[in-house]
């Protein structure tokens, strides 16, 4: 084990015990989601961030948790993530911004980004999902003096 | 030169931080049953240390400051994720405002307006003439 790694197994240990962990892993898979159910889809807003090793993207979804989320992807068709919302409580309803609804997004993917090797997790009512870039994306490529 | 001018250089000094960061109303759905009033509103990212609710007279109000993950690298689309989350609702009269609980829950904050025995239906005896 590298000493990158050990720094980081470490961190992640403590942030778990103080209650700050990275949230529920969400598998990803490779294949196309079926809908949920009858409940109508909502996007959900993202924020994308790219660094030298990987893309990360991150996803509002209030209300959706490990056992309801999708997350998977495509060769061409790109990443697609869905997330079942929230059981509405019981009531007459006074109000509906929302109603009940799902949580449905396809995001399309560079070429170098190696989805295959993504990571997914879910805390608090938001998803992160980790694509690592291909070896190929990073590499430098030096410049001769004529 | 500080003397002809009279600047002075000075250690420099962190940016003041604002005192909020720009906020946006949480939507929110609300439903009544027999017991309480619900307001079930959508606040992803937030803990419950960073949720304030406050009544004050008959004004119910919801601030939540969401923890954003530090993810390193620059951003490449943003679509507004970084705001926190104000609202303010009249509460209507005959709730119980010593009784008032919220919880949350995967992003999702549910506040439990609880109606005051005033007002919860109940059923009026008929006596026999």
């Amino acid at each position: 084990m590298k000493w990158n790694e050990v720094v980081s197994t470490l961190r992640q240990g403590i942030r778990r015990r103080l209650g700050r962990g990275e949230g529920a892993v969400v598998p990803v898979s490779q294949a196309v989601p079926e809908r949920l159910g009858g409940a109508p889809v909502a996007v959900p807003a993202v924020d994308v961030y790219e660094n030298e090793s990987e893309l990360v993207v991150v996803a509002d979804v209030p209300g959706g948790s490990r056992e309801g989320a999708v997350v998977s992807w495509e060769q061409g068709r790109g990443l697609t993530l869905l997330v079942q919302g929230p059981e509405p409580p019981g009531g007459t309803v006074w109000t509906a911004e929302y109603g009940p609804h799902d949580w449905y997004r396809a995001l399309d993917l560079p070429e170098y980004a190696d989805a295959a090797r993504a990571t997914s997790t879910i805390k608090d009512g938001v998803l992160t999902i980790r694509i690592p870039k291909r070896a190929a994306a990073t590499k430098r490529i030096r410049v001769q003096a004529g | 030169m500080s003397r002809e001018t009279g600047i002075v250089k000075s250690e420099p000094q962190p940016m003041a931080q604002s005192a909020e960061r720009p906020a946006v109303a949480p939507p929110c759905d609300i439903y009544e049953n027999a017991d309480e009033i619900l307001v079930v509103a959508d606040v992803p990212g937030a803990v419950p240390e960073t949720i304030e609710i406050n009544l004050d007279k008959n004004e119910l109000s919801i601030t939540a400051r969401r923890e954003l993950p530090a993810v390193e690298g620059s951003l490449l689309a943003a679509e507004h994720r970084d705001r926190d989350f104000r609202r303010r609702f009249a509460v209507p009269g005959g709730i119980d405002a010593n009784r008032i609980t919220a919880d949350l829950r995967d992003g999702v904050l549910t506040l439990h307006l609880p109606k005051s025995e005033a007002l919860k239906p109940r059923q009026i005896a008929v006596r026999a003439g």
